[in-house]
């Protein structure tokens, strides 16, 4: 074989793979039309309620944290809106959606492994600015300020955890953070009732060593000012109509199962605990509405070991 | 190799436990033997010239190593061992030229079929290229082409080159599980991680008495993080060209070997693996001695 063809056929060849790189590609939201109820009312516009954002939490470690929305005017589900929204954002929302909150005209998006909360117009999703704080977890309001836990220290399981989780106070329309407040170990939810701040403590990564408090906080002096002890691995934290304190307990994914307890506010006392697995609840009016889905890592089941 | 006995060593312990769990094995795992038989074939059709044409089948069985297993971390012990049939054909010619500029040829192309349960792969997790987890894919087919092509020239004024060229087709597909087979998101008949459909390389050595230039191209393809192959799973092809110049000399019975490189002559921006990325244009100096 004449050696010119041969060179010319390795250039050519070279060439030919060289022009196939895309620039980086804006995803377009996926536009779902959901069918509707054929029990339900005939015209969805019958409801006050336009729609809900959903933040999707994504694989820790690959970036793919992402926001939909659904509108029940067009029965539409709108899938990945943000960097459609905002095309100049590099890297998009972020690594761990955590938490989602409408406070007065925001959207904020609690966005765990990236160390922020990204703040978007709730109206256009178009981003005001962000609020960096490590290793962030959940988020309540109370007079113009934000109230967000952290862990404060790196995505690491230790029984021997040295950093203690905080309490950040963040002003709303500057996203600065005014003041913080130490608690126990990987601090979980929060919530406020008449100006007393409870969190509760985890201690998530430090399987056995297990937090098993919740933190109570004076709001205006922002310092703790007590715990109070309940079970392991404490997650959910939400306030009924009647001044109790609705807490969950993640178990610790072996010999002791999740669980729920209420705590009274007035005086402190711990009731449960409930021998139901949970792992979100919602309450509206007098009733609680939960779902869970238990895990147990010795058998790889989402059986519990108590046999519930 | 026609079957395979294993004698395993490892005996699984219980915590010390008051009320030990019923499902979790404990004591020695069974010892095993598999039949794992093989068949080559191999037919020259002209006796005057290099020319063999070649098939073979072949079982095989690979059982999870002591790391797959048991690694910090990494290891899993539900690892089930991964069983392969293979299927292959392919052709091999060589030719040396007495006359010419060009000296010897060689050209091989292999195509293949694999049909592999339980395929033993190590995935990145995501927190850190150094943290891997393995796991068994249920069911894999493997067809692919090999082309690999090598000559060697020589050339006036005492320069030499040699070529090398290689090309790999490959569709690993994911058959694991049929209820998985949603258009847009599923992961039945998806390429599996990382694998990519075309890659290829292409070098030549240009050669002259002590010195040498080397010029080499690596082409690797679009892939997929995972057996879902959507949009979001996407990962760019990645290429990149690099140069070498290398001298070598004596002095006072002790050899020498210089050489500089560019690498990623066309500072290319890419990602091996997803949100990793590799260097831009980079420069080395290299002396090598040998005494």
């Amino acid at each position: 074989m004449k050696i010119r063809t041969y060179l010319l056929l390795l250039l050519g060849g070279t060439l030919l793979m060289t022009g196939c790189r895309k620039e980086d590609e804006i995803f377009e939201p996926d536009e779902i039309i959901v069918p509707g109820d054929p029990d339900g009312p005939d015209d969805p516009g019958q409801t006050k309620i336009l729609g809900f954002y959903l933040l999707n939490e994504g694989n820790m470690g690959s970036n793919k944290s992402t926001l939909d929305y659904f509108d029940y005017e067009s029965s539409t589900y709108h899938r990945n809106i943000f960097a459609d929204a905002n095309p100049s954002v590099p890297k998009e929302l972020g690594d761990v959606g955590n938490d989602l909150k409408i406070y007065g005209s925001k959207l904020y998006a609690v966005i765990n492994c990236s160390n922020k909360i990204e703040v978007m117009d709730a109206r256009t999703v178009a981003r005001l600015g962000q609020i960096d704080i490590p290793n962030c977890r959940y988020i309540k309001f109370h007079e113009g300020y934000a109230y967000v836990t952290s862990y404060a220290g790196p995505v690491q399981l230790n029984p021997t955890y040295e950093q203690l989780g905080y309490v950040a106070k963040v002003d709303t329309t500057t996203f600065e953070v005014v003041a913080t407040c130490l608690v126990g170990f990987q601090p979980d939810e929060l919530e406020i009732v008449e100006n007393t701040l409870y969190v509760a403590n985890s201690g998530g990564y430090m399987f056995p060593n297990y937090e098993n408090t919740v933190s109570v906080i004076d709001l205006n002096s922002l310092t703790e000012t007590g715990r109070i002890e309940v079970d392991i691995n404490l997650h959910r934290l939400r306030a009924d109509n009647h001044g109790n304190l609705w807490v969950s307990s993640r178990g610790d994914y072996d010999r002791n199962s999740s669980c729920l307890y209420w705590i009274e506010t007035a005086t402190g006392t711990v009731n449960g605990p409930l021998d139901i697995a949970v792992s979100n609840f919602c309450i509206d009016g007098d009733s609680l509405y939960l779902y869970s889905a238990g895990w147990n890592n010795h058998r790889w089941t989402t059986r519990s070991l108590t046999g519930l | 190799m026609l079957g395979t006995f294993l004698f395993e060593d490892v005996t699984r312990i219980q915590h010390a436990d008051p009320d030990p769990l019923p499902e979790t094995p404990t004591g020695k795992p069974d010892n095993r033997q598999e039949f794992t038989p093989a068949v080559f074939l191999s037919y020259q059709p002209f006796p005057e010239h290099d020319l063999s044409i070649r098939a073979f089948y072949k079982r095989i069985f690979r059982m999870p190593t002591f790391n797959d297993l048991y690694y910090t971390d990494i290891g899993n012990i539900s690892l089930r061992p991964e069983y392969t049939n293979q299927y292959n054909v392919g052709l091999y010619y060589t030719k040396t030229y007495m006359s010419g500029a060009l000296k010897n040829l060689t050209v091989q192309a292999d195509a293949y079929y694999n049909e592999v349960t339980d395929k033993i792969i190590a995935v990145p997790k995501g927190n850190g290229q150094y943290r891997w987890m393995m796991m068994n894919i249920g069911n894999v087919e493997i067809r692919g082409i090999d082309i690999a092509a090598q000559a060697g020239w020589q050339l006036p004024w005492q320069t030499g080159i040699n070529t090398s060229l290689n090309y790999t087709y490959q569709k690993a597909q994911d058959f694991s599980d049929p209820a998985d087979n949603d258009p847009r998101a599923g992961t039945w008949g998806g390429q599996i991680s990382y694998i990519p459909w075309h890659s290829g390389s292409a070098i030549v050595n240009l050669y002259r008495k002590s010195w040498e230039l080397n010029y080499s191209f690596i082409y690797v393809g679009e892939r997929y993080h995972n057996s879902a192959n959507i949009r979001e799973n996407h990962e760019e092809p990645w290429y990149t060209q690099d140069l070498t110049l290398t001298k070598t000399f004596s002095h006072r019975h002790i050899k020498y070997k210089l050489s500089a490189e560019v690498n990623n002559l066309f500072n290319q921006q890419y990602d091996v693996i997803l949100n990793y990325p590799m260097p831009g244009r980079n420069y080395k100096v290299i002396v090598k001695l040998e005494i």
